[in-house]
């Protein structure tokens, strides 16, 4: 359970950790939409460069951002294994009825495994960087507009950070019902599907029926202590913007340019196709 | 079975974080058939030492003679479910650990894991829901629909239908009422001296330390501070002192009583019984 690397925090005083939340946020969610536009090759040795700019300056060494993509690897390699041989054009190598690998499959194969694995480590560096409680603040601030709308976000903000709140307790709940099911006997990642996926039983049941325990009680305690959500409320923590903060949305303009600029260049293309 | 920790030691990663030496350079070895009650504040690593005996945590270094089994930073999964089914392990608040549609299926599952019969699995789940003293209407009752005290008598007949050769168990009495939890140990007395069971017991009550243990093994820090019988063990004041434990209620009046009357008992008394012939032979009573 200590492997999962994703949603984890990792307190520390890095430039990065040092951002206003809001604005890492809209960074990072910024990053992400911008992945969908590169184009060609040379824009993702762009968008490339600047993760592993972003890694860097988190002061989390590189080796643990792969660690948190390996949990991962098999589901993303299998849509990139569909994406490849769905995809017909270029020179083909091989082929049997709708499927084909061709050389332009592997390239959008290609370029959506960057896709993937630049999204994971992005949103990795965010949450490794920022305190749960400072992205709740975050995202309440972002769904601000909604208001407006008559829609009440604060509701979702108090069930976001509830859940962000009980991750690690989550976890570690995990690890104890595993190893109390392994000295019972169970001997987890060995078998066929089958027997794989009957072994889950015994983690699910007990881990589900704790979590609704709490739940239960979480609610009763904030029923007890008269929380109403609806009412508008003052906030403990106060975010503060800065220049930095400015200048690092800056930087997704210069990223954007980058992205444009690059898009003119087929190269690799040019020369596979 | 006999336990032998031989130069142990164990961590937990922490991603990337290593937690330094959570048990540090432990050796000692436990007899067979023996009682033993593991105390020491708490993140002393009792908890970790029962999980290494079990395999469910692996030593970074030294190695554990289990028996006949040895477990080691590179032991297999053979090895570690052979041992597992020899050493049952009864977690803190076991009860979280129910799963099954019956009562019944619950106890069943460990004993069909380690490749019981069907006819030894039934025998076995009578005779623990027996030995922990439920009836037998429970079996096909939901264990979700009983009560905290019986789902963890429940938890425990899970493990001793194992038919385990050594019984570690981690606070046992944890939450329970005073009753309940008298009536568990009690139990766990009753298999260790019938059926030469080895245990060893978390407890962090030094009235459960002198009623049932033989031996008693303080951790501080993940070293071990003593391993020694227990009426030793309570008999050198200066080390509870220096330790800063407390003493078993009888004991405690039993000094008391030394101080007012000025008279020195011979023997160290650990149960009430003990106390009461102590002060009859010293005419007090
Ligand atoms: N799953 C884990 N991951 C990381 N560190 C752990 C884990 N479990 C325990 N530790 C650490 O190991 C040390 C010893 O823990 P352990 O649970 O063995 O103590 P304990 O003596 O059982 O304490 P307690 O009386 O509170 O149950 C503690 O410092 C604890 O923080
Ligand atoms: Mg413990």
């Amino acid at each position: 359970m200590n492997k999962l690397i994703l949603g984890r925090y990792f307190p520390g005083n890095s430039f990065l950790h040092r951002i206003d939340p809001r604005a890492k946020l809209l960074a990072a969610l910024y990053f992400i939409g911008l992945l969908f536009f590169v184009d060609y090759f040379v824009g993702f040795i762009w968008m490339i460069c600047f993760t592993l700019l972003v890694t860097k300056i988190s002061g989390v060494s590189l080796s643990i951002y792969l660690k948190g993509i390996k949990p991962l690897i098999w589901l993303i390699l299998m849509s990139v294994f569909f994406r490849v041989i769905f995809t017909v054009g270029g020179t083909i190598y091989f082929s049997k009825g709708p499927f084909a690998i061709s050389s332009y499959g592997l390239l959008l194969g290609f370029f959506s495994f960057n896709r993937f694995i630049l999204i994971i480590i992005i949103s990795t560096a965010l949450t490794l960087t920022t305190k749960p409680i400072d992205l709740t603040d975050a995202i309440d601030a972002l769904l601000k507009p909604l208001r407006l709308l008559g829609i009440s976000t604060a509701e979702f903000s108090l069930m976001l950070s509830i859940s962000l709140r009980f991750i690690p307790n989550l976890l570690d709940e995990t690890q104890k019902v595993l190893d109390a099911q392994r000295a019972r006997g169970v001997v987890f990642g060995e078998g066929n599907l089958l027997e794989q996926m009957k072994k889950i039983v015994p983690l699910i049941i007990p881990l589900f029926s704790s979590s609704l325990k709490r739940a239960e009680e979480m609610a009763d305690v904030l029923e007890v202590r008269g929380y109403q959500p609806s009412k508008k409320r003052s906030s403990f923590r106060q975010l503060s913007w800065r220049f930095h903060d400015t200048a690092s949305l800056l930087i997704m303009g210069v990223l954007t340019i980058g992205v444009i600029i690059l898009n003119q260049f087929p190269i690799i293309e040019q020369w596979l196709l | 079975m006999q336990i032998k920790f031989d130069q142990v030691s164990a961590d937990y990663q922490l991603g990337p974080i290593r937690a330094k030496n959570i048990i540090d350079d432990v050796s000692l070895q436990i007899a067979p058939a023996t009682f033993t009650a593991v105390i020491g504040q708490t993140g002393a690593g009792k908890t970790s030492l029962l999980k290494l005996i079990n395999g469910i945590l692996r030593p970074t270094s030294g190695s554990i003679q289990v028996g006949e089994f040895t477990l080691d930073h590179s032991a297999n999964k053979a090895t570690l479910n052979q041992v597992r089914s020899r050493v049952g392990m009864v977690f803190q608040f076991p009860e979280n650990q129910l799963f099954a549609e019956t009562v019944e299926a619950d106890i069943a599952f460990g004993p069909k894991n380690f490749n019981f019969s069907a006819e030894e699995v039934d025998q076995s789940v009578y005779r623990s829901l027996e030995r922990v003293g439920l009836d037998q209407s429970l079996l096909k009752r939901s264990p979700f629909s009983l009560s905290g005290g019986q789902q963890r008598r429940v938890a425990l007949a899970g493990v001793l239908a194992t038919k385990p050769d050594i019984l570690v168990l981690d606070e046992p009495g944890a939450g329970l009422d005073a009753r309940g939890k008298q009536e568990i140990f009690a139990l766990i007395k009753k298999l260790n001296q019938q059926d030469r069971v080895t245990v060893l017991v978390v407890t962090h009550d030094m009235n459960d330390v002198a009623i049932y243990a033989d031996h008693v093994l303080l951790l501080d820090q993940g070293k071990v501070i003593t391993y020694q019988e227990t009426r030793a063990f309570f008999s050198d004041q200066d080390q509870l002192t220096e330790w800063n434990l407390e003493l078993p209620d009888t004991l405690h009046l039993q000094r008391q009583i030394e101080q007012r009357t000025g008279i020195n008992f011979k023997q160290t008394s650990l149960t009430r019984t003990e106390l009461i012939d102590q002060l009859i032979e010293e005419k007090l009573l």
